[in-house]
């Protein structure tokens, strides 16, 4: 579609539709455009809520940051077409990824087989490797924070915590289960959070549950500080082998960290026979493919109570920190 | 071997059917159901959901009715929909116990899917290096008895003990002392929380009050030398209990800010004193700032006691050395068999670099004089860490022989 289109609309421009998802501060919900017909899933937050919770910089940075990649519009990474603001709210307009949480789709497998795991697996490695070629760290990988597309590939979204770090950044910010050591220690982290977060992941894809689980963050906090994962017996040994090596506390010694950086993940035994070109150009047959009867079919989704929003927020009675973004 | 059998066993083993067949048998003598055949249609279902997918879904549906091998604990649940605690209360995957490779097993079909909740995202408030470099800390005076009591709290915690040295002092130094009198509350469940405390004498209880009854239970009981609230110093939530003094209690308290501040703060500094020395030694001094950093975060810290020899000369040597507080004495052996010494070198000075490019014997030995700390790195660590840097210092060894030369 024409970029222009788009460029200067504002949230009238679309005819908004159901709750996709929510978060902390606001949620996404399904849109069309109403010029173009296309659709859209538009982030919508309230500004007096990041002003209150001091999420004003992640937000700038989320929306500069979308922006930026959304130029290369890689095939994992969702796509932002448009973005604007009214004095109540920030709206991002994304690509809608109709096929639904992949979250919801690991909790109704309880958790996924050995081959379903690596597909899965080797494009978050193709995420990782691109933004970290543009100095962007992600910090927030999740099962909630991906998106499973119509055909049942994998989309990255919400970008709150990323940023562009050349060496290393101090705020301690993810999700429990998924921190890494060095995010704890307040030590300053870098790009090796990823690949920590990686490990969890597959772990939690082949185990069900994250290798640190605990009542209390404290207790989880303690458990990734000591660091022992046990594995299940079913577990892949080549599966086992990358996940304790990207499990690794000590970054000399962390898969993605060092000298040859993701391709040491990339030529391990478990991905080696990944043919990632034609993954990319997502070739390849998917393992889940979501049910839809149509392009507008949100049913993968799950559904929100819809009324406890109408209320519009008040509006921030200080000068407007987004103004000039 | 017939065709007919080793084509069964190539089948077996492909289909990995004897593993399939000894979970089931596992989990059938752990539950010993009534009914055998349906508990074993249930199991297959759950635990292989995608090649079962499409397959005898009602049963599924109606197996959270029935009682199955979902363990009891968690089917008797009756508010199952909204759980929160249980989705984590995993901890047998987490055993040591040798042998629980079965129970490994188990703990993992004992969950029902419904309990997985989506997890929220934390965060803490951004310190910039500016504001970092800004801020003054308020240092509070303590005895030395004190000081020790702290700083003997502090190691023996898993969220303090990677600490070094000074980072742990510079923490012990702001840590200030909090006074309550039996009764009071010292943490409010629900409150927002800022500090962390260590209790240097007396007696804190902990209790949760449940949000649905309302009720209070007493959940830990803290003496002497205990520590509590150190989620706060990670960042803010809501705290999880209430701890209040059963008598008389003195505690030492460490703001977030401070804490946050005080490792920024060490950690940026020693990082650049240490790049600051690099760049002064000619086999680094054309690495980028990238590059540089990284060396100076991979170092790790040796000590050594008076006496000791770090390295001899004609060894092969295989490590790198900063000198960062003490002295090393370097000696040279001359024709006569005795040793003579040619340098000594104090905070700032470097040896070994050569061994992170060449197995070049040792030109000189180096011996603690007095107990000396040094940052050190082998040739190992530093080619997986900096790989085609090493080959880039290969090439410009050259100059540095030029350079050494004159
Ligand atoms: N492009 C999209 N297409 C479809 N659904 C989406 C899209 N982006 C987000 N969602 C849905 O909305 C939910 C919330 O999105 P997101 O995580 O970006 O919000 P957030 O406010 O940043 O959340 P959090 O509080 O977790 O940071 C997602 O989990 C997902 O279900």
């Amino acid at each position: 579609m024409d970029p222009l289109a788009l460029e200067y609309s504002s949230i009238a421009d679309f005819d908004v539709g159901v709750t996709l998802g929510t978060g902390s501060f606001g949620r996404v919900r399904f849109a069309t455009h109403i010029k173009t017909k296309e659709h859209f899933a538009v982030k919508i937050l309230r500004k007096v809520d990041l002003i209150k919770f001091r999420q004003v910089e992640h937000v700038k940075s989320e929306k500069a940051i979308l922006h930026a990649l959304s130029q290369d519009q890689h095939p994992f990474i969702v796509n932002m077409a448009a973005s604007f603001q009214d004095p109540c709210y920030i709206y991002m307009v994304m690509e809608c990824v109709i096929g639904g949480e992949f979250f919801s789709h690991l909790k109704n497998a309880r958790r996924f087989t050995n081959l379903t795991a690596r597909f899965f697996a080797a494009q978050v490695v193709l995420i990782f490797e691109h933004l970290h070629a543009k100095d962007i760290i992600y910090r927030d990988l999740k099962p909630e924070n991906l998106l499973l597309d119509k055909d049942g590939y994998l989309k990255i979204t919400d970008f709150g915590f990323a940023k562009i770090v050349s060496f290393k950044t101090y705020t301690l910010c993810g999700t429990p289960e998924y921190i890494a050591p060095e995010v704890l220690l307040n030590k300053g982290h870098g790009k090796g959070v990823d690949w920590w977060t990686l490990g969890i992941l597959i772990y939690e894809m082949l185990a069900g549950d994250p290798p640190f689980v605990d009542e209390d963050p404290v207790g989880i906090y303690r458990k990734i500080l000591t660091g022992k994962v046990h594995f299940p017996r079913t577990y892949d040994d080549y599966a086992k082998s990358l996940t304790k090596k990207l499990l690794t506390a000590d970054l000399t010694k962390r898969y993605g960290c060092m000298k040859r950086g993701a391709s040491d993940i990339k030529r391990c035994n478990w991905l080696v026979e990944t043919k990632w070109e034609a993954l990319l150009k997502r070739d390849l047959d998917t393992p889940i493919k979501p049910e839809l009867s149509s392009i507008t079919d949100t049913s993968n989704f799950e559904e929100y109570p819809e009324e406890i929003d109408i209320a519009k927020p008040p509006i921030y009675d200080g000068p407007d920190p987004f103004e000039n973004i | 071997m017939s065709d007919i059998t080793s084509e069964l066993h190539k089948y077996l083993e492909e289909k990995n059917i004897n593993a399939i067949f000894l979970s089931i048998v596992e989990e059938i003598l752990h539950n010993k159901p009534e009914n055998p055949i349906g508990f074993m249609v249930n199991f297959i279902l759950e635990k292989y959901p995608e090649e079962t997918k499409g397959f005898g879904k009602q049963q599924l549906q109606e197996r959270t009715k029935a009682p199955s091998f979902v363990s009891t604990e968690v089917s008797s649940n009756d508010d199952i929909g909204e759980t929160d605690s249980e989705c984590s209360s995993v901890n047998t995957i987490e055993s040591d116990d040798a042998s629980s490779l079965l129970c490994d097993e188990l703990s993992i079909s004992e969950k029902s899917p419904v309990q997985k909740k989506r997890r929220e995202s934390v965060c803490a408030e951004q310190l910039t290096e500016v504001t970092v470099a800004e801020s003054e800390l308020k240092v509070i005076e303590k005895s030395e008895t004190e000081a020790a009591r702290i700083l003997y709290i502090l190691k023996n915690n898993v969220f303090f003990n990677h600490l070094d040295e000074y980072q742990m002092k510079t923490v012990q130094d702001v840590m200030f002392c909090v006074e309550r009198t039996d009764g009071d509350v010292i943490i409010k469940q629900g409150d927002d929380g800022d500090n962390f405390y260590c209790i240097d004498n007396g007696i804190v209880e902990i209790f949760i009050d449940s949000p649905k009854t309302g009720e209070r239970n007493l959940v830990r009981t803290c003496g002497d030398g205990d520590a509590f609230g150190e989620l706060a110093i990670m960042y803010n939530a809501p705290r999880a209990a209430s701890c209040i003094a059963k008598g008389n209690v003195r505690l030492w308290a460490l703001d977030r800010v401070s804490f946050n501040v005080i490792l920024m703060k060490t950690t940026i500094a020693k990082r650049k004193s240490t790049v600051d020395i690099l760049l002064n030694i000619p086999v680094f001094c054309l690495l980028t700032e990238f590059e540089l950093n990284t060396i100076a975060d991979t170092l790790q810290e040796a000590i050594f006691e008076d006496g000791t020899v770090i390295c001899k000369q004609g060894d092969r040597g295989d490590k790198f050395y900063l000198v960062h507080q003490g002295t090393a004495v370097c000696t040279k052996s001359v024709a006569d068999g005795t040793s003579v010494e040619v340098a000594r070198l104090s905070t700032g000075a470097y040896f070994g670099e050569i061994a992170l490019l060449t197995k070049q014997p040792r030109q000189a030995t180096v011996t603690a004089d007095g107990s000396l700390k040094c940052f050190s790195l082998d040739r190992r660590t530093f080619n997986r860490v900096m790989g085609p840097l090493r080959e880039m210092l290969m090439r410009s060894i050259d100059e540095y022989a030029k350079s050494d030369a004159q």
